[in-house]
């Protein structure tokens, strides 16, 4: 009993930096929020009570289901995605190669470049005509374009593959990743990708975690490239990538900056790059729905602890902790 | 100091081939920049074209950088030092002994708080944004550049998540072994935890610069005078509304911005990733 | 301590030293005595040295018999900025905000209405064209004042016109003429197939102009709102969707819709207008300064966008406005800063440094002559015409246009049925109308019993 009271103070105490902060600078405002979100708040004027209106216009409204579909699309691609390709880069980095400091210089560069200049730079590298990704995509398009116009043709021109000649013709043409809507949000995805920096950053850091022993010990077992990876590498990575996966989520329900430097209304063509903390904010600030906003920013946050509880289970079988 | 070693998989086979996949992949991340830096050295009269290489390679646009009355680099570059220098120390200390308590001592209501602390991560920032202005003007510290430095000094979700995943990959024995030799816990994490988890603390102190160097909401809402700016805020006023923006100066302002961090990587990356102390683990 | 670091020690650590003791400091000096005007502008670069520059010569003439120092601040995303300072209780005494937020302000109390502090300042509002002070008003009081106005008009590519057999000296005069034109000016890689467009006469895609998708019933002489409802679902708003639709499906929708998905989208630079390839947009005066700047070869000229009447004359005009907020702490101060903005020859010079027109009857003698915009004299008179009109001066304005945003993207992209997307359109704006309006009147119901404040 004394044990555990003195436990609970010293753990109390190691935490306080947290807790004092989020006392004093979060605590308030988050409370203050939950309150609003059951209130009508235009922000020039005081909130008044409403009750869980806001909730259940929520479920009525067709352009919240519409942000959610879309951000849900986004994450499904671009985290597992992500993962895959950062832990990938983050082994190709942590190579005995000369110069690998340059490398990985390279691949981290990007995250430091200010917003307002990604977005322009990735402008002209969409650019449909002169863009940098459609020079490239445009030779794979010709080859690929009479593949799916026969395989059109060869069905009797009918419905189910003219999405496939679709296809063919816009890889042939040169996608227009920012005006089309079929091919806006896959061109977040592509400038996602290119600011991986910062998960690769940690996985490397990850990497050097993992004792060299086991890899002796592996080697000596006989296992193959793959198999250390597979028995080594992931399982000694797993708590670095659970981070990652759930910092992922976090980031992808609150992706909200990058489209606006890149649409001049933000929410792209026919609303396909529109997502869930976009529509919070114009609800928050143009829609001056404050009460509105609230109860969506609450509904996100069972959304994502949600999310995360599940990664959390699935963790418990798949993530190992040296020090537990 | 113990000899370094390239820790994952050792050298052997696939030299040649791994090299070159470097190059490809690096040159796919770089090539972006390259453009980025291209454009700056552009005159304004070749700015619509795609070529990579300038016919008329200038450096009018630095000089107009630099000179402008619009947007001060030195002044906004000393702002955004001043503003990560006070927050740095505090920022990587607090969430370092935040995380050691979440990570190693077992109490009652840790896992809630734990949760809590994500929770705050999870909360969008709009909704928070005016009810935390009200407490910083009651404060009196709006127009000042407190509200962006002071709250770092209790750690932030974020790293505290961070540092603590990494605390938990470190074996607990080293640890119990001390303190059966009369070592406190604060003796455990000062002297033990803190040097195995260098790499990790660098990668926090990165990450905290790299968030300081791109904040722009912070800054927006608290700073009213443009001698106040950080870089991130000063380059938004430097994209016109009316479509009118300067691209090779917007350009070359962001090759200035990010051709400090450029250095600090190339040199200090090995911190970051790879732990000189880890070595000691393997005993 | 390694090479290594003693290097980066060097390469960084010291200029980062140096800049922290030696760099410059950002300090103003407020002369003692002096009441403070907090100003928050929108502005950046070259826009907001203009007016620094004014304020620095108010700070040391006016400024300084009457001790007012006014403080200008650049504040990007100023109307979320003020809505956040208006709730945290400490707006600024003046702000530059932009027209179309006016009424939702407005209506919620958060600015001072102008007439009665003026009263006694030597603001003659005759003296500026009546639409200028109609956008500053809602319901009837004036709240803001016209800083730096813009019309926009119809620029069409004269060598093109010639090449198509049009006289380069007579833009169309209908909005049916318009089409006609559109049609003759779109040429075809291949015109019997016709699926591959280089040249395309006219688009009203919002990915290519700026943020007027919502105002093709207004030329079709629509009154969209009306103070309680909003009309589309209208003789003025079907003609505007068929008018759309019509001209998209003769240039083949097909092609057209590719031509527009080849397209940049960056502003300035890339607008096809520059490269020839749209012979005809609907754009600002700021769109002459991006063909000085990047293709001055380009030969054309600026017209009224045509209505759908020869006699009729509608020309869409918006401008940055001067408020005063509710809880402004020296209105009295503001007042006297804004008689001498709201000088002609000061006003004038902010609007031209801006590259804007006008907001006087008679523009100043010189305005004309050194404005570096050729055409400012157009723009400046379709701010004159009867016609000539400005946003719809709704407080669910913003809602209303993500909604006309959502039924013209789905008419440009041919889909649906022009004429069901526009009333469907109606439907879901009246719907958010009058959710308002309810909650607004259980607000005035509920707070005479009594209200809640954070």
């Amino acid at each position: 009993m004394k044990q555990a009271r003195s436990s609970w103070i010293s753990g109390m105490l190691w935490t306080a930096p947290w807790w004092l902060g989020f006392l004093l600078f979060l605590a308030f405002p988050m409370g203050l929020s939950l309150y609003i979100s059951f209130c009508d708040y235009p922000l020039l004027e005081s909130p008044v009570f409403i009750g869980g209106e806001n909730y259940s216009n929520l479920m009525h409204d067709a352009k919240f289901h519409a942000v959610v579909r879309n951000t849900l699309i986004y994450a499904a691609i671009a985290i597992p995605l992500g993962t895959i390709i950062a832990v990938l880069l983050a082994v190709l980095l942590n190579q005995k190669a000369r110069g690998q400091a340059i490398f990985r210089a390279c691949i981290f560069l990007p995250t430091i470049v200010p917003l307002v200049a990604v977005g322009v730079m990735w402008m002209w590298m969409l650019s449909p005509e002169a863009g940098l990704v459609n020079q490239v995509i445009r030779p794979v398009g010709h080859v690929v374009q009479p593949v799916t116009n026969a395989i059109h043709h060869a069905s009797g021109d009918s419905e189910t593959t003219a999405p496939l000649a679709e296809l063919g013709r816009d890889l042939a043409d040169g996608p227009g990743w920012l005006s089309q809507p079929r091919w806006a949000m896959l061109a977040l995805v592509i400038i996602s990708m290119w600011l991986l920096g910062s998960p690769v950053v940690i996985y490397l850091a990850g990497l050097q975690e993992i004792p060299e022993t086991l890899y002796e010990a592996a080697e000596l077992d006989g296992a193959s490239r793959w198999q250390r990876f597979r028995h080594v590498t992931l399982p000694g990575l797993s708590p670095v990538i659970l981070f990652n996966v759930i910092v992922g989520i976090i980031g992808t329900w609150q992706i909200f900056a990058l489209p606006y430097v890149m649409w001049r209304t933000g929410s792209g063509p026919n609303d396909s790059t529109y997502f869930y903390t976009m529509y919070l904010f114009d609800n928050a600030f143009r829609y001056l729905k404050m009460g509105y906003a609230s109860a969506m920013a609450w509904i996100q946050l069972l959304i994502i602890v949600g999310l995360t509880g599940v990664v959390f289970l699935v963790s418990r079988r798949t993530v190992h902790y040296r020090g537990a | 100091m113990p000899a370094r070693r390239q820790t994952g998989y050792r050298s052997g086979g696939g030299g040649i081939g791994v090299y070159i996949l470097l190059c490809v992949v690096a040159g796919l991340f770089i090539f972006p920049l390259i453009w980025m830096f291209s454009v700056s050295i552009k005159p304004p009269d070749e700015l619509r074209h795609p070529n990579i290489i300038p016919e008329n390679p200038q450096l009018i646009a630095y000089q107009q950088v630099l000179r402008s009355e619009s947007f001060d680099f030195a002044l906004y570059a000393r702002n955004t030092l001043i503003i990560a220098a006070l927050s740095l120390v505090g920022m990587v200390m607090a969430s370092a002994i935040a995380a050691y308590g979440f990570a190693r001592i077992d109490f009652r209501g840790r896992n809630l708080m734990f949760g809590i602390c994500l929770a705050t991560m999870m909360i969008p920032f709009p909704v928070i944004m005016v009810p935390q202005y009200i407490i910083f003007q009651k404060l009196g510290w709006v127009g000042t550049f407190l509200p962006l430095w002071v709250p770092a000094w209790f750690g932030a979700a974020f790293n505290i998540f961070l540092l603590r995943q990494f605390f938990m990959g470190i074996p607990k024995d080293l640890e119990e072994s001390a303190m059966l030799d009369g070592c406190s816990r604060w003796g455990c994490f000062w002297l033990i935890i803190l040097p195995l988890s260098k790499p990790a603390l660098a990668v926090v102190a990165l990450f905290h610069c790299l968030a300081v160097w791109n904040d722009l909401v912070g800054p927006l809402i608290y700073l009213s005078h443009q001698e106040q700016f950080t870089l991130a805020l000063g380059l938004q006023f430097l994209q016109s509304k009316s479509g009118d923006t300067p691209w090779n100066q917007l350009m070359a302002a962001a090759t200035l911005i990010i051709l400090p961090v450029v250095i600090l990587f190339l040199f200090a990356q090995r911190t970051f990733i790879r732990g000189i102390s880890t070595t000691g683990l393997k005993g | 301590m390694t090479v290594r670091g003693t290097i980066l020690l060097i390469i960084l650590g010291l200029p980062a030293a140096a800049l922290l003791l030696f760099g410059p400091r950002g300090q103003v000096d407020v002369p003692p005595g002096r009441t403070v005007v907090h100003y928050w502008e929108k502005w950046s670069g070259t826009e907001a040295q203009v007016m620094q520059t004014i304020v620095n010569e108010f700070n040391q003439t006016v400024g300084a018999k009457q001790n007012i120092w006014v403080d200008y601040n650049s504040v990007s995303n100023v109307d979320q900025r003020m809505l956040i300072a208006t709730a945290g209780g400490d707006p600024p005494d003046v702000a530059g905000l932009f027209d179309y937020i006016i009424p939702q302000f407005a209506e919620r109390g958060a600015l001072m209405p102008l007439e009665d502090l003026i009263a006694d300042a030597s603001i003659n509002l005759d003296d500026f064209k009546p639409i200028w002070l109609q956008i500053g008003r809602y319901e009837g009081t004036l709240y803001a004042l016209p800083s730096t106005p813009y019309t926009i008009g119809l620029y069409y590519n004269r060598r093109l016109f010639r090449e198509a057999g049009l006289d380069p000296n007579r833009p169309p005069t209908t909005t049916a003429e318009l089409n006609e034109y559109a049609k003759r000016l779109t040429r075809y890689e291949n015109p019997e197939t016709r699926e591959r467009i280089v040249q395309l006469g006219f688009t009203t895609s919002p990915g290519m102009l700026g943020w007027w998708h919502w105002i093709w019933p207004c030329f079709f002489d629509a009154n969209m709102w009306d103070g309680q409802h909003f009309h589309i679902d209208t003789d003025a708003g079907r003609s505007a969707a068929t008018w759309t639709a019509e001209r998209r499906r003769a240039l083949g929708l097909p092609a057209v819709l590719r031509f527009e998905g080849t397209m940049g989208a960056i502003e300035g630079a890339q607008n096809p207008f520059l490269d020839e390839r749209l012979a005809m947009v609907f754009q600002g005066p700021w769109l002459s300064n991006w063909i000085n700047k990047y293709t001055p070869d380009v030969d054309y000229a600026v017209a009224p966008f045509p209505s759908v009447r020869p006699d009729l004359h509608r020309a869409f005009a918006s401008t940055d406005l001067f408020v005063i907020p509710t809880g402004a702490h020296h209105p009295r101060e503001a007042v006297i800063f804004l008689e001498y903005v709201l000088q002609q020859d000061v006003l004038e010079r902010l609007c031209c440094g801006h590259g804007k027109i006008s907001p006087f009857r008679t523009p100043g003698p010189g305005f004309y002559a050194e404005h570096k915009n050729q055409f400012i004299r157009v723009f400046d008179e379709m701010a004159s015409s009867p016609d000539a009109f400005g946003y719809p001066q709704m407080p669910t304005w913003a809602i209303a246009t993500d909604e006309l945003k959502k039924m013209h993207e789905n008419i440009l992209g041919g889909r649906s049925d022009p004429l069901a997307e526009v009333a469907a359109a109606q439907r879901r704006i009246d719907a958010v109308v009058s959710e308002h309006q309810r909650m607004y009147a259980l607000r005035r119901g509920e707070q005479s019993t009594g209200s809640t404040t954070p």
